[in-house]
């Protein structure tokens, strides 16, 4: 479990997250939601370890994220940052391969586990048939699968992705958000930054709304996602419709 | 693998033909023998292979690094400053009427120095884009003051003695040199090939670098204190040869792939054969003297540059 305790970011001088105090469990998806500015990539990355919380605490497991070295954190969390292309055109497989880093020694070869590791990552993302092309020649769809593939090779705990569906289009959105659910499935705590709020309420046991850095609501998505936050939190009207046993969500 | 043994076995007649190239004719049955030609092969050729060797594998290896790390194909040792500073203590060193040991010992501490401040003026986590305009400052600052010195040298003998090194040679370089320098290119490039996994985590940028466990603040440590070793004693003893670094890794990425840290390897291997290539052919060109190897490298290297650049973007075409 990870645990917010008082958790407040800052970004400069400014404050972007701000007391949020809360739980999250291995074996769900949690969607993060809310305006832009209203602190969701900043909260992703404290909750990373990648900036220093300026006030509280992120503990993981009971233990303070801060404490635990860079390997071990990458070890047990897997990071999924916005979109990027990688600076070398690198091949799928050894692109793929970088999520084996926090496993090995340096200089050492790839062992049989880690080979392991990366052909589950290859064949659960389905690119296995990709692995030997260079990320340059992939498409959007492709590459965000190669990317989220390196995060599932590094067999970590939990799985922070922020906005993974920015750019694509719907089947491949329709694919990572599978790929999402298939890991909280398998028992990793999955927490992801979504501006699709269809796709929070199809994907996401749990969401977080947030509003200039603080908790506006936190819960089931059924209790969550109600005309009256998502109008509070994106300062517009909202329909939430329910189609074929599924929500949707409709600005005014 | 295979590959590697290629590079080797290049590195291998590179360094043959480097002690066979000269004014003078060398059988190999003399190379070992008490002769005048035994002595030109103990004395200078065999230490100027040496060092054209280890001058050309640090050049190359550093490029590969500075290139992997600032995710730039136009990066080497020179923007970052290492190599104008080192310059700027082996002028200082030449004003003074030093040489030798004294002059080796200036050009490092220029380099030494120059570590310091890239560090220091990048700033903790600047990361690879601090990395880079602190050395484009350096690089600025320290060239403008060698010019100074130049210009306001009223010896013109230590003038002509300053351009001349500047320009980078290998010519009478004795084992004392080799000495000197070689364990200072092996140290700084230890530390180089220690980061080649860091190398290949930036290439998804900084955070997910990060998120895998790459510390960025004794990232930007090992590449400038290796480049400050490594780079820093090449130019003290050579002064300074340019393009090797920045040539050498794009024709090395055309055979192992742009995984960062499978091209430092072959760019050190890569680098030495070119170095070793470019100082015996300025030894076969007519005449009394020899052309400087950094010239030589940059009339060779700018034409290959480009015809390397228009073949990559021809293929992406």
């Amino acid at each position: 479990m990870i645990r917010l305790d008082h958790l407040c970011v800052d970004l400069g001088k400014r404050r972007v997250v701000e007391g949020l105090s809360l739980g999250l469990q291995r074996g769900r998806v949690t969607a993060v939601i809310g305006a832009n500015g209203a602190g969701k990539t900043s909260l992703l990355r404290a909750l990373a370890g990648l900036v220093a919380p300026a006030a509280g605490k992120v503990l993981i497991d009971d233990t303070p994220l801060a404490i635990l070295s860079l390997a071990e954190r990458a070890r047990r969390i897997g990071y999924l940052p916005q979109n990027g292309q990688p600076a070398w055109a690198m091949t799928v497989r050894e692109l793929v391969e970088l999520g084996r880093l926090p496993h090995r020694s340096r200089f050492a070869a790839l062992s049989p586990a880690d080979h392991a590791a990366v052909d589950q990552a290859l064949a659960n993302a389905d690119i296995a048939h990709l692995a030997a092309r260079t990320v340059d020649t992939l498409s959007g769809g492709e590459r965000a699968r190669a990317k989220f593939a390196r995060v599932l090779a590094g067999e970590t705990d939990w799985i922070f992705a922020d906005e993974p569906l920015a750019s694509l289009d719907p089947p491949h959105q329709r694919d990572v958000l599978r790929l999402l659910r298939d890991a909280a499935d398998k028992g990793k705590g999955v927490v992801v930054v979504l501006h699709q709020l269809s796709a929070a309420a199809r994907v996401a046991d749990d969401v977080l709304v947030l509003r200039d850095g603080k908790c506006l609501a936190f819960g089931p998505r059924e209790e969550v996602l109600t005309p009256a936050t998502l109008e509070a939190a994106f300062g517009m009207e909202m329909d939430v419709i329910a189609h074929e046993g599924r929500k949707l969500i409709v600005p005014r | 693998m295979t590959k590697r043994i290629a590079l080797l076995a290049l590195l291998a007649l590179a360094f043959m033909a480097s002690l066979a190239a000269g004014k003078v004719w060398i059988g190999p049955a003399d190379w070992f023998a008490d002769t005048a030609g035994g002595w030109i092969m103990a004395e200078l050729r065999f230490p100027r292979a040496l060092l054209g060797a280890g001058v050309g594998a640090v050049l190359g290896l550093s490029g590969a690094v500075l290139q992997g790390y600032l995710r730039n194909p136009l990066a080497d040792p020179t923007v970052v400053g290492v190599s104008s500073s080192a310059a700027l203590g082996g002028v200082v060193a030449i004003l003074l009427g030093l040489s030798g040991l004294s002059m080796f010992a200036f050009a490092m501490a220029g380099a030494g120095l120059s570590v310091a401040l890239l560090v220091a003026l990048a700033g903790r986590s600047g990361g690879p884009l601090g990395f880079i305009l602190a050395g484009m400052v350096l690089a600025t600052v320290s060239g403008a003051l060698t010019a100074l010195l130049i210009s306001l040298d009223p010896n013109p003998f230590a003038t002509s003695e300053i351009i001349a090194w500047l320009m980078g040679a290998l010519t009478d370089r004795t084992m004392d040199d080799v000495m000197r320098a070689l364990p200072l290119m092996a140290a700084g490039s230890t530390l180089l090939l220690l980061t080649g996994g860091a190398l290949d985590a930036l290439t998804l940028g900084e955070d997910a670098a990060r998120s895998l466990g790459v510390n960025p603040d004794r990232l930007q440590w090992l590449i400038a204190l290796g480049t400050g070793l490594a780079v820093g004693a090449s130019v003290a003893v050579t002064g300074v040869v340019g393009f090797v670094g920045l040539i050498v890794p794009h024709f090395v990425r055309q055979f192992v792939g742009e995984r960062p840290s499978a091209t430092l390897i072959p760019s050190a291997l890569g680098g030495a054969i070119l170095t070793l290539v470019a100082d015996s052919l300025v030894r076969l060109v007519p005449g009394p003297g020899e052309v400087r190897l950094g010239i030589a490298m940059s009339a060779i290297g700018a034409p290959f540059f480009f015809l390397l650049l228009a073949r990559i973007r021809g293929r992406a075409a």
